[in-house]
């Protein structure tokens, strides 16, 4: 063979086009969960069993998502003094630690970049003064304990308030509402980590209660476990009160934190852009938190209700016949409120994760 | 709309010969092109008029609160507009905030999708470092020119990793292909660099069309036109960017994308 001139191993040139031929990995559905619903604890994803091996997690989340920013800051234009690069040097080697330890689980997808470009219409509302501003990250870093609740309209104050579910214990301090709901009905108080309110005879005799008169309470006991599980509950006690089938709970920006990733594309889709389109119009601009109704074949009807909580908006979308009682609307938000803001309260977190991590 | 930009890690390869001519060959394909130049020195501009260096363009838009069609130039042919790279002098004495550079060029697209634009193909600075660092990772897809030269040549492994290392940060930008330029088909070493290139890089990575190395292309710069403007009827050469556009389409999908809009229509009825 004649000399090479391009002095290029062909090994090597094979890996890197390996790397750049690789179509992006998908995230795995408790990765996806990481960053859109930590909680103030930062245990966001221990509590959804990502093993340590799974995925890094730095010892201070904040400086590791400012890293970008920073990075592409001081790289670009400015000069810096010595003291401010030095600084930086550090920051710009936790980053490349940090992105090579998560970088196969957050490359994009085609899902991401639906979700990309739903965000980008959103912003492009913003922009054109059609869609109020809001801030996420200041909704996700706020304590529920010093959070007042801006939508109190949503939660109907004079409606009635069964045992085993105050509708503003969705909205108390987290430690606040436990006591209150083990006093009111200490049985429907379910243990950590089961899912025993589907099975309870109570949630039936409230689910058919609700189909009768529409006004009785679900009495959703939301489980001190992870958010995982708790949402999990929640998804089954929807299910077993409501019938709603697989249903998908998702953050403002789209991203999903329960729900069957196998069919949440078109559902997402399609509830993504409902809510653009409801943004941009009038009610959208009133500010007020409206369930989405969008009949999307003869028969089903895509259902969004948006939740205002303690880590933002969050959204219950499935799909039914027909539309859904006003009353059972309120109950399903007073129930996600419930299951999302309750503390998680591992039994032995201290001894897992050395204590500190909880405080 | 697909965003698309020009990298390499060497100077000098001809990415502002190729995104000239390559917007124009879209454009006359029937593609609403905005050809963007995030050069510092302006090669664009430099390329097409003299009075292009005393407009406002890319820098004043990504530093200040622009509305895009006010720094957007209109050419003769409709299709096709450009955004030269503006004072960056005086953008870097009133001082860049570094860190609002992605959230600006997003910004670009986004109103370049608005305004129409089916392709926004951005010519960058030599490197990878800086704001080419930024706007290669805002872009759907880069394209790099390859020089056919073995210096050159050997900084493609640096070049693919700097790309991988960008889509492992969540960068969707993804390679169109690697165009070999400035092709000296009477020079062995420069042929074999090619074949070389071509042997070892999947085929599926390589433009098929190459860009030789032309006196017209000086030419063209010289007289601040592409080079399909050179004469009334265009040279054999300006087919070699038709060719690159049709790759270009089928690479990223912009082809499928418009069949979906344009029926076919008979010759004769």
């Amino acid at each position: 063979m004649p000399m090479q001139v391009s002095w290029i191993e062909p090994d090597n040139l094979r890996d890197l086009v390996g790397r750049l031929q690789d179509p992006a990995r998908r995230a795995s559905a408790s990765a996806v969960e990481l960053h859109t619903l930590p909680d103030e604890t930062g245990l966001g994803a221990r509590e959804l069993g990502i093993e340590d091996g799974d995925l890094w997690l730095p010892d201070d989340p904040a400086s590791a998502l400012a890293v970008p920013s920073v990075r592409g800051g001081d790289r670009l234009f400015d000069p810096q003094s010595a003291a401010e690069a030095a600084h930086d040097v550090v920051i710009e080697e936790s980053a490349e630690v940090f992105e090579e330890a998560r970088g196969p689980a957050v490359q994009g997808t085609e899902l991401d970049l639906i979700r990309e470009k739903l965000r980008a219409i959103r912003e492009r509302a913003m922009g054109a003064g059609l869609l109020a501003h809001t801030n996420a990250a200041e909704a996700v870093v706020e304590s529920p304990a010093a959070r007042t609740v801006a939508d109190e309209g949503l939660r109907a104050p004079s409606a009635p308030s069964a045992p085993g579910f105050a509708a503003d214990a969705s909205v108390a301090p987290a430690g606040a509402q436990e006591p209150a709901a083990a006093a009111a009905d200490p049985g429907a108080q379910a243990p950590p980590h089961s899912l025993l309110p589907v099975q309870s005879p109570f949630a039936i005799a409230a689910s058919e209660a609700v189909q009768a008169s529409g006004a009785a309470d679900p009495g959703f006991p939301a489980p001190q476990g992870a958010i995982a599980e708790r949402l999990e509950a929640f998804a089954a006690w929807a299910d077993g009160r409501f019938f709603l089938g697989d249903l998908l709970v998702v953050d403002d920006h789209g991203d999903i934190l329960w729900g069957d990733h196998a069919h949440a594309g078109l559902v997402l889709s399609a509830m993504m852009a409902c809510k653009a389109a409801l943004r941009s119009s009038a009610l959208g601009a009133a500010g007020g938190a409206t369930v989405i109704e969008q009949p999307i074949s003869a028969t089903r009807m895509l259902i969004v209700i948006p939740c205002e909580t303690g880590y933002g908006t969050l959204s219950i979308a499935f799909t039914r016949d027909g539309a859904l009682p006003a009353e059972a609307v309120r109950f399903l938000r007073e129930a996600l409120i419930a299951a999302v803001e309750t503390r998680p309260v591992v039994p032995d977190e201290k001894a897992r994760y050395g204590g500190s991590a909880v405080e | 709309m697909i965003a698309v930009a020009t990298a390499s890690q060497k100077g000098g390869v001809g990415k502002t010969t190729l995104c000239v001519n390559l917007a124009y060959s879209l454009a006359k394909r029937g593609w609403n092109t905005l050809l963007v130049d995030t050069d510092p020195q302006g090669a664009v501009g430099l390329s097409l008029a003299r009075s292009t260096r005393e407009k406002r363009g890319f820098y004043d838009f990504i530093t200040s609160a622009l509305d895009l069609a006010d720094v957007v130039l209109p050419t003769r042919l409709p299709e096709l507009s450009i955004l030269p790279a503006g004072q960056y002098d005086a953008c870097m004495r009133h001082g860049l905030v570094a860190a609002d550079a992605p959230a600006r060029i997003r910004d670009l697209l986004r109103a370049a999708e608005l305004r129409g634009h089916d392709c926004v193909l951005m010519d960058t600075a030599a490197g990878l470092g800086g704001l080419t660092e930024t706007v290669v990772k805002a872009c759907d897809y880069v394209v790099i020119p390859q020089q056919a030269e073995p210096l050159a040549a050997r900084s493609i492994p640096h070049m693919l990793e700097t790309l991988a290392r960008f889509r492992a940060e969540g960068a969707p930008v993804k390679v169109a292909a690697i165009l070999l330029t400035m092709v000296m088909g009477d020079q062995e070493m420069s042929l074999r660099v090619a074949r070389e290139l071509r042997q070892m890089l999947p085929a599926e990575l390589m433009f098929k069309q190459s860009v030789p190395r032309m006196a017209s292309f000086l030419e063209a710069s010289a007289r601040g036109v592409p080079v399909a403007l050179l004469k009334h009827n265009p040279p054999p050469e300006a087919l070699i960017f038709d060719q690159i556009a049709a790759e270009l389409e089928e690479r990223t999908g912009l082809q499928r994308e418009g069949e979906t809009h344009h029926a076919h229509a008979s010759l004769l009825d």
